[in-house]
């Protein structure tokens, strides 16, 4: 099983590096628009597609922790009963709700802003603001978790199957604390796929209106 | 200087730059700070393996039992408001009290206060409230600078009064902070929790509902025409019926959760899963106005087995672990065990209700974009911290804070002034989550008290929101209300309410029991 894994960790390992030069996608939008616009509008509708599923995912979970929560409340109060099975499932639910949701919240403009000035801006200043926040804070940043996540104490968390500290606990631990490199690699997807987005509006390939997608928000 | 000081100082310079571009708040603070640290590991001065420490802080977030009961508050207040239970709510106090001069203005404070848990985030009641109370104001006769006023100073009520979601972010905040000042200062551990902080700032939050309505109390005497009465409509008298359900069930809800915490019965998570739960089951009972009888059917008996259950645990000796079972229990049990299955049933039945009438994806999907954004944020300003930690940020920031002039008062004074302007551009969150963990914890040392310093900062935050010209409050309102009312008037009849918060803060600086009597109370 462990070798298994190991197979799986290194093929991930080099989809990492086949897949980085899609990152310089969004830059060939900008030198060679035609080349890269019909590809970049490809990619961004995938990449949009997979932060739709994470949602999902997200979404799901939150109604794990709803349910899971109820059942804490009732087995404690009523029944006198505590598992910690049960409570770990409401963890395991808020992490994974906001870990996985990121990623479409960005998607769809769910991440709070300063607009004082942003309202100023063209739609072109704004996709520029994007271009380059994209580059210089969301990849910096998920690269930065990623590397850290991905440390001899997770690798031993996979070998082993770390599951929880207490007896009536879930055997999931391992894939807790995989969250959080899924959560920098969502994020940093999406990332590009906003990046692609402004180079593609900035290049008039793209209604300037359309760099986020509507009605996910609050 | 010292170059980390230089570098820590830039820092926050550069960030409060970059969030002027309008970039997401959370990728901003973080994207800055890693660029310093950067800077700062390559002139040798940051210590490069503070940052593989990240991920842990993540963990720290995930693994946090307090926050967890964010999402479910938010969850709680998505779905009232997508079933419409808010507007409910707003239209019902209108017609009741509609008829009093300053009738609808009454109302709007005091739906503005009940609907804290939705609240403190996106601004959702003001813009309820503009899109509902706000025309028929206005058409009513009412003067714009009050009704405008009214509007947007009760929308700001839900930062302050619980359960409101950022009290439980500021709470995580202040404990955290109370604890590395106990430690430093070598005193005694001490606790603070988010109970504590919804206990002190309830008779805050109550006094404020008081001199808004105080205020409103003022017009209807001395000047009847600025807040006439609503005129007759013709419209069918509501009924009982629609008393009860649209006023009675949400009162009945929010007084259950914060009840529930406040006597320190649950823990906020606990009582705020049982406030989704029955938020779901009321929204579904709302919406399936047209659906199949025996949806409507099994969410009463949904809603009436869990309060049969609870009666149950009350009256029997419900705990299973135990070897003295008698017959009788084992029959209470059993029952008990029956209402909870058709419980649990009828959450699935109110899921059901929520998504045939097509608000479950949106509820769902807002739900997790809103508990993604805060917690974003809390990854983004740790990084942040993080990195001003390094360079020694920290220490600099308490060496100013006691450099002041004018002693412990002249530092709280400053850290009040810079946080009331930072509330111009950045949210309650943002502010939580980077500021108070640098000022509060030589505050703390200082000698102030932990809850009571949460609730000055609270207040005092809500008071710049409502500021012209960059409150947040009148912007959401200025987005939500009609062209004709004018910016101006909005911004005028926001001032006497920024009084009122002034004379506010003063009174809970002046007499510290106002947010420090009632958690010593309750903790007994």
């Amino acid at each position: 099983m462990a070798d298994l894994f190991l197979l799986l960790g290194t093929g991930l390992e080099w989809l990492g590096y086949v897949s980085a030069p899609l990152f310089l996608v969004p830059i060939g939008v900008l030198l060679a628009t035609r080349f890269f616009a019909a590809p970049a509008t490809v990619l961004v509708a995938i990449l949009d597609r997979v932060s739709g599923i994470a949602l999902g995912g997200a979404i799901a979970l939150g109604l794990m922790m709803l349910f899971a929560q109820a059942g804490v409340v009732v087995a404690r109060y009523v029944f006198g009963l505590s598992f910690s099975w049960l409570s770990e499932l409401v963890t395991y639910g808020f992490a994974g709700l906001f870990l996985l949701g990121a990623a479409a919240a960005l998607r769809d403009d769910g991440h709070v802003r300063v607009d004082i000035l942003r309202e100023r801006f063209s739609p072109k200043g704004r996709a520029a603001i994007d271009l380059i926040g994209a580059y210089f804070f969301i990849f910096p940043i998920c690269l930065l978790i990623f590397w850290a996540a991905i440390s001899p104490s997770f690798v031993r968390a996979w070998m082993n199957f770390e599951g929880s500290r207490e007896s009536d606990g879930l055997p999931l631990l391992f894939l807790f604390r995989t969250l959080i490199p899924a959560f920098a690699a969502l994020l940093m997807a999406q990332g590009l796929s906003q990046a692609l987005k402004a180079a593609l509006i900035l290049r008039n390939e793209r209604t300037a209106d359309s760099l986020y997608a509507q009605g996910g928000g609050a | 200087m010292e170059i980390e000081i230089i570098l820590a100082i830039s820092m926050f310079v550069a960030a409060i730059a970059a969030l002027l571009a309008g970039y997401p708040v959370a990728l901003t603070l973080g994207g800055v700070a890693l660029i310093f640290a950067g800077l700062g590991i390559a002139l040798g001065v940051f210590p490069e393996p503070l940052l593989r420490a990240f991920p842990n802080r993540i963990q720290g977030a995930m693994e946090n039992q307090v926050l967890i009961a964010v999402p479910l508050f938010v969850m709680m207040g998505v779905i009232l408001e997508r079933s419409r239970v808010a507007e409910d709510l707003l239209h019902i106090a209108g017609r009741l009290l509609g008829r009093l001069h300053g009738g609808l203005g009454y109302a709007v404070v005091g739906v503005g206060a009940l609907l804290a848990a939705s609240t403190g985030i996106v601004g959702a009641t003001v813009i309820t409230m503009a899109l509902i109370a706000l025309p028929t104001m206005l058409r009513e006769g009412y003067d714009p600078r009050l009704a405008s006023g009214t509007i947007s100073a009760s929308g700001t009520l839900g930062q302050i009064i619980p359960p409101s979601i950022v009290l439980i972010l500021l709470a995580d905040a202040i404990s955290n902070a109370n604890q590395s000042a106990s430690v430093s200062a070598g005193l005694g551990p001490s606790v603070v929790s988010v109970g504590d902080l919804f206990a002190g700032a309830l008779v805050p939050g109550l006094l404020l509902v008081g001199l808004y309505l105080i205020y409103i109390l003022y017009h209807a005497l001395f000047r009847p025409e600025s807040c006439p009465p609503v005129a007759e409509t013709g419209a069918e008298p509501l009924n009982i019926r629609e008393i009860a359900f649209g006023l009675g069930a949400p009162l009945g809800l929010i007084f259950t959760v914060l009840g529930s915490i406040l006597g320190g019965i649950a823990s906020p998570t606990e009582a705020a899963a049982v406030g989704a739960v029955g938020a779901l089951l009321l929204a579904g009972l709302r919406l399936s106005g047209d659906m199949p009888g025996w949806i409507r059917i099994s969410l009463t008996a949904g809603l009436l087995s869990l309060l049969a259950v609870f009666l149950m645990a009350g009256l029997f000796d419900l705990r299973v672990n135990r070897s003295d079972l008698s017959a009788v229990d084992m029959t209470a049990i059993a029952v008990a065990l029956f209402l909870c299955v058709m419980f649990f049933a009828s959450m699935a039945i109110g899921l059901l209700a929520l998504s045939r009438a097509g608000q479950l994806q949106p509820a769902l999907t807002s739900t997790a974009s809103i508990t993604s954004m805060v917690f974003l944020i809390l990854i983004g300003a740790s990084l942040f911290s993080l990195v001003f930690r390094g360079f020694g940020g920290e220490e600099m920031v308490a060496e100013i804070l006691a450099a002041t002039p004018g002693g412990a008062w002249g530092a709280l004074a400053i850290t009040m002034f810079v946080m009331f302007v930072l509330g111009f551009f950045l949210d309650f969150i943002e502010i939580v989550f980077v500021v108070v963990p640098l000022v509060a914890p030589p505050l703390i040392i200082m000698g102030f008290d932990p809850v009571w310093l949460a609730i000055l900062m609270a207040l005092n935050l809500q008071t710049s929101f409502l500021t012209p010209p960059f409150g947040f409050a009148l912007f959401y309102l200025r987005g939500a209300a009609p062209d004709d009312l004018a910016t101006a008037d909005i911004w005028r009849g926001a001032i006497p309410f920024i009084g009122l918060q002034v004379v506010m803060i003063g009174l809970v600086a002046a007499v510290p029991a106002l947010a420090t009597a009632l958690p010593a109370l309750a903790a007994q």
